[in-house]
């Protein structure tokens, strides 16, 4: 019988022990939905509102209770986000102001008035190339043909590839479609930086060169593939010299003046 | 023979086709092509987007003529100032602007057309998915309760089944020595005489009492450990989100990187938790998922306040309650942007192949321990003007003690050579295990 009592010894030892506390996945204890103990809240939890917490409940003690009555929801719905007092622009985020109006004479005027302030070089290319395949590449394509994977997966439709349709769209008129969005491209402009958002308006650019340019890697390449078509550059600046804006207004108008089948 | 019979039989399918479908089927195919490559930035059927749903189209066009010029010069259909052209520009002009002209002949259009009038809305995706949904969230829970009874259950009747034998066996040891033979109980009765017989005679009520408290206490010295070990860490979180977004999907099928949405990890300590306006760059015109069909895609519409009938927003919004999984305390600074900037981590470094989660779970511990060994194993490039500058020192005063050590490598082992080849500097060498570097 002693031989049966310790093995009952042993099994509950053991049961007990597998049945005890863990966080581990397998453990009989495991809730997915249970965030654990905290051993000091008052260290834990932020005075000043966090903007990725909603902590609702208000019996909570002083410092766990964090979510704001000033929200852009007007303290109906819990939550901690704030969009900036109206009529104000905040410290060093002037250039995130932008004046043209979201619309295609806005796209005309932006189109005819904006310069890349980005100067092309080897890192500055590179740079683009990167953000281009973070921010566009999924719609857009990596080859910049209009197929990424949502297009090839039937999700979207395709915008076009930039050697094609979208080949003479100028540099302010691209950053204009990135900022405001066009059709049924969104507004990316909560997603990138002004200063971001001409990187990739220079790399797009290059991509308009045609269906290899998207494996340029430096700017020596970039000369190879451009040095044959140089003569198209001075026109394009002579037709930007004889044009007015009040041309160009006109011509929106007259809606034929307009880029065929943008995004 | 063959050809003759191929022949035929085309022939056969063709004139199937024809009978079958009042418009040719190539056209429709071709349309379809046409429609996709000219149309489909902008119009997607059965419902508007940035122009009209073409549903129908041609039957609300009485003048096919007008149609067809619209779709190749919308200024010049315009100036004809057609009724019909001047209310649809009235509701779409302003927000949409006039159409772009499109580069199509007569014969493409119609070949557009025959695709519309021959379109048909795809069936809806929520059926078979109830099945596919039910039971998701706790599948590993119920099967480990499962797998627990089973195994003890097993225990249990492997136990009886020990006790029935030795039972038998000393039965048949007391027939052999000429005890009178008892009658036969059933194994059951057996299995209750012998832990009668056991409490009752072989224990004793001191080491009961004993047995019982010592299995306790230890199950709870077990227990309160495993408990303390894990206060304060949340590795395992993997909480019911108000939208059942899966990464697997977006960011694992369809290759989204993640800094399409968590736009602040190059930029800020945070990586953010985008806004619904993000989910609506692609989900004005992806209305529908694989998975819960409409369902969950209407909680971003709810959120941002869109309407998807109309494709118009109605400015109500709420916030969508996401619940934080990766949580530091508020006495720990920890930046995205100087991890992922300078230090050019990957973000599965961390959060783990997020790709192939469908409930995001927190991966890493994220305890103190984990953060110091990572700093003390990871290497810095020092190859650059920053750390040139300012850790100068540092180089100097260990290159002087390597000298030290070895006098005789002076002329051999230069400075900039020693500190590329002969030392690895960690990010625990450039002050990152200094208890201000994070708690400030």
């Amino acid at each position: 019988m002693r031989s049966i009592y310790s093995l009952l010894l042993l099994l509950s030892v053991f049961v007990l022990g597998a049945c005890s506390h863990s966080r581990h996945p397998d453990s009989l204890w495991y809730d997915p939905n249970n965030p654990g103990y905290e051993y000091a809240p008052a260290m834990y939890h932020s005075y000043p509102y966090e903007p990725l917490t909603q902590v609702t409940n208000e019996n909570a003690t002083s410092w766990y209770y964090n979510s704001t009555p000033y929200n852009d929801y007007k303290g109906k719905y819990k939550s901690n986000s704030l969009t900036p007092v109206a009529g104000t622009i905040a410290r060093g985020k002037l250039d995130y102001y932008f004046e043209y109006e979201n619309n295609d004479s806005g796209r005309a005027m932006a189109a005819r008035n904006l310069v890349n302030p980005i100067e092309l070089n080897d890192y500055t290319l590179n740079e683009g190339k990167r953000l281009f395949n973070l921010y566009c590449d999924h719609c857009h394509g990596e080859k910049g043909d209009g197929n990424g994977s949502l297009v090839e997966a039937g999700k979207i439709p395709t915008p076009g590839e930039y050697y094609g349709k979208l080949k003479d769209r100028e540099a302010g008129s691209i950053f204009h479609t990135i900022t405001y969005g066009k059709g049924i491209m969104g507004s990316h402009a909560s997603q990138l930086s002004p200063e971001q958002r001409w990187l990739i308006v220079n790399w797009v650019q290059i991509m308009q060169h045609g269906a290899e340019a998207y494996k340029i890697a430096s700017m020596s390449e970039y000369e190879a593939l451009t040095a044959p078509a140089q003569s198209e550059t001075p026109e394009m600046e002579s037709v930007q010299d004889t044009t007015a804006v009040e041309e160009v207004m006109e011509a929106v108008d007259s809606t034929n003046q307009m880029v065929e089948g943008e995004i | 023979m063959n050809r003759l019979l191929s022949v035929s039989s085309s022939l056969l399918i063709a004139i199937i086709l024809l009978l079958g479908h009042p418009v040719k089927a190539a056209d429709a195919a071709n349309g379809e092509k046409l429609f996709k490559a000219n149309c489909g930035a902008c119009h997607i059927l059965g419902r508007p987007m940035t122009g009209p749903n073409l549903v129908g189209v041609s039957s609300r066009w009485e003048d096919k003529e007008l149609l067809h010029t619209w779709i190749k010069n919308p200024g010049k259909a315009k100036a004809t100032g057609d009724p019909y052209i001047t209310q649809l520009l009235a509701e779409w002009e302003p927000k949409s602007g006039l159409m772009a002209a499109q580069a199509v002949s007569d014969a493409e259009i119609d070949d557009i057309l025959a695709y519309i009038d021959n379109w048909a809305p795809p069936a809806p995706v929520q059926d078979q998915t109830t099945a596919d949904t039910q039971g998701e969230g706790g599948v590993t829970y119920d099967e480990n309760i499962m797998i627990l009874s089973v195994i003890l259950l097993i225990l249990v009747l492997v136990l009886g089944l020990v006790l029935t034998i030795r039972a038998r066996i000393s039965k048949i040891i007391a027939a052999q020595e000429g005890l009178p033979d008892a009658e036969k109980p059933g194994p059951i009765k057996v299995l209750i005489d012998e832990l009668k017989d056991f409490v009752v005679n072989q224990m004793n009520p001191t080491l009961l009492v004993l047995t019982v408290g010592g299995i306790l206490s230890i199950f709870l010295v077990i227990d309160l450990y495993n408990r303390a070990q894990d206060l304060g860490l949340q590795q395992g979180y993997a909480p019911d989100q108000p939208i059942k977004f899966s990464h697997k999907l977006h960011a694992g099928q369809y290759g989204i990187d993640c800094q399409y949405c968590h736009t602040g990890v190059e930029k800020s300590k945070n990586a953010n938790i985008p806004s619904s306006n993000i989910c609506m760059n692609c989900h004005t015109v992806v209305q529908s998922g694989p998975k819960y069909g409409t369902e969950e895609i209407s909680k971003i519409y709810a959120a941002i306040g869109y309407d998807a009938t109309t494709g118009n927003y109605t400015g109500e919004t709420k916030p969508v309650e996401w619940v934080r999984i990766h949580n530091l305390p508020d006495h720990v600074y920890f930046s995205h942007k100087q991890h992922v900037v300078a230090g050019n981590l990957d973000c599965e470094n961390c959060h783990g192949n997020v790709r192939e989660m469908e409930v995001v779970e927190q991966v890493s511990l994220l305890e103190m321990g984990w953060c110091i060994n990572c700093h003390r194993e990871t290497e810095v490039v020092i190859d650059n003007n920053y750390y040139q500058e300012h850790f100068h020192q540092v180089f100097e005063d260990d290159y002087a003690k390597y000298l030290e050590k070895n006098p005789d490598k002076k002329d051999e082992v230069k400075l900039g050579d020693f500190i590329k080849n002969h030392k690895k500097y960690t990010v625990s060498d450039m002050g990152g295990l200094e208890c201000q570097r994070c708690h400030y």
